[in-house]
């Protein structure tokens, strides 16, 4: 499986990855992996609606996500997987996804959550997944935009 | 009158009413939402049902947005699945927004045909026009 790009953003497909990340590498599947999203049929309908021409998109729950995996269901593709927080990337890796990076796009502000740039900010709950994935070796960096500089995550939490 | 309300990322949706108020007038019923950089889509939604209480009189709204599949497109995606009265477009410019300010007073689908109808019209190639409209262009 050619994974190209696994992001944390909470507004999931949306501009900048329509416009900017698909432009900017080759990507043929979409992977959505979230829970809450694999239940609300409209925003499911609406993330399919709206991938750019060419791009698939699957829309899977946590469980589904990691079944994929295992089974290489993608084997063939150029995958972006897409998750809402750290910690299911968390709960991927310890159920078999290899990967050595962690983009993280966008974490939206809400109240009790600590800002760490424009468009990142971090609960607690975050925090510690952060640090977890970080203690099994992930790169974690900050970038919207494929012309953004990463910015190291650990760097700016410690 | 139907409502309008524009939501669009950066400056875009208020710079856009201010660039259409300068040809066709101030407006009335038409409210501007700027989505920045860090904001909650959670958010932008109840700001979104906000604007259209605050234009719709009962003959109903119309939501413009800037980028099809963008984050303001899937928050007013969702509200206007949720309550009646709403019509929604993507892809905003001038020519749309300038295109149903005056007509207004018409139904709300009307106005939703004039929108699509003026944000095309507005897009031309100046050289290939003739070329682009009656054959397509290779």
């Amino acid at each position: 499986m050619g994974i190209e790009l696994v992001r944390i953003d909470d507004r999931l497909i949306h501009g900048q990855i329509v416009m900017a990340w698909c432009k900017a590498i080759t990507i043929e599947r979409i992977v959505v992996i979230d829970d809450e999203v694999a239940l609300d049929s409209i925003r499911k309908m609406l993330f399919e609606a709206v991938a750019p021409p060419g791009i698939a998109v699957s829309i899977l729950n946590v469980l589904q996500g990691i079944e994929s995996l295992r089974t290489d269901a993608f084997a063939k593709e150029k995958l972006l997987i897409l998750v809402t927080s750290p910690a299911a990337i968390l709960t991927l890796v310890e159920n078999g996804l290899v990967i050595n990076k962690v983009n993280i796009g966008g974490m939206s502000f809400s109240k009790g959550k600590t800002v760490v740039t424009k468009a990142v900010s971090i609960s607690a709950t975050d925090k510690q997944a952060f640090k977890e994935l970080h203690e099994q070796g992930l790169k974690l960096q900050i970038q919207q935009l494929p012309h953004d500089v990463p910015l190291d995550l650990m760097g700016k939490i410690n | 009158m139907v409502g309008v309300v524009i939501v669009a990322h950066g400056c875009f949706a208020s710079a856009l009413l201010t660039t259409a108020e300068q040809i066709a007038g101030k407006q009335e019923q038409v409210i501007s939402l700027d989505f920045a950089i860090g904001e909650n889509t959670a958010d932008l939604q109840l700001r979104i049902k906000e604007a259209i209480r605050g234009v719709d009189t009962g003959q109903g709204a119309i939501i413009l947005v800037d980028l099809l599949g963008g984050s303001p497109y899937h928050a007013a995606a969702i509200v206007t699945m949720q309550q009646p009265g709403i019509e929604m477009i993507s892809g905003v410019n001038v020519s749309m927004l300038l295109e149903i300010l005056p007509v207004r007073n018409d139904k709300l689908m009307n106005v939703a045909s004039a929108a699509l109808k003026g944000g095309h019209d507005g897009i031309r190639d100046l050289v290939f026009n003739e070329v682009t409209i009656v054959e397509g262009r290779d």
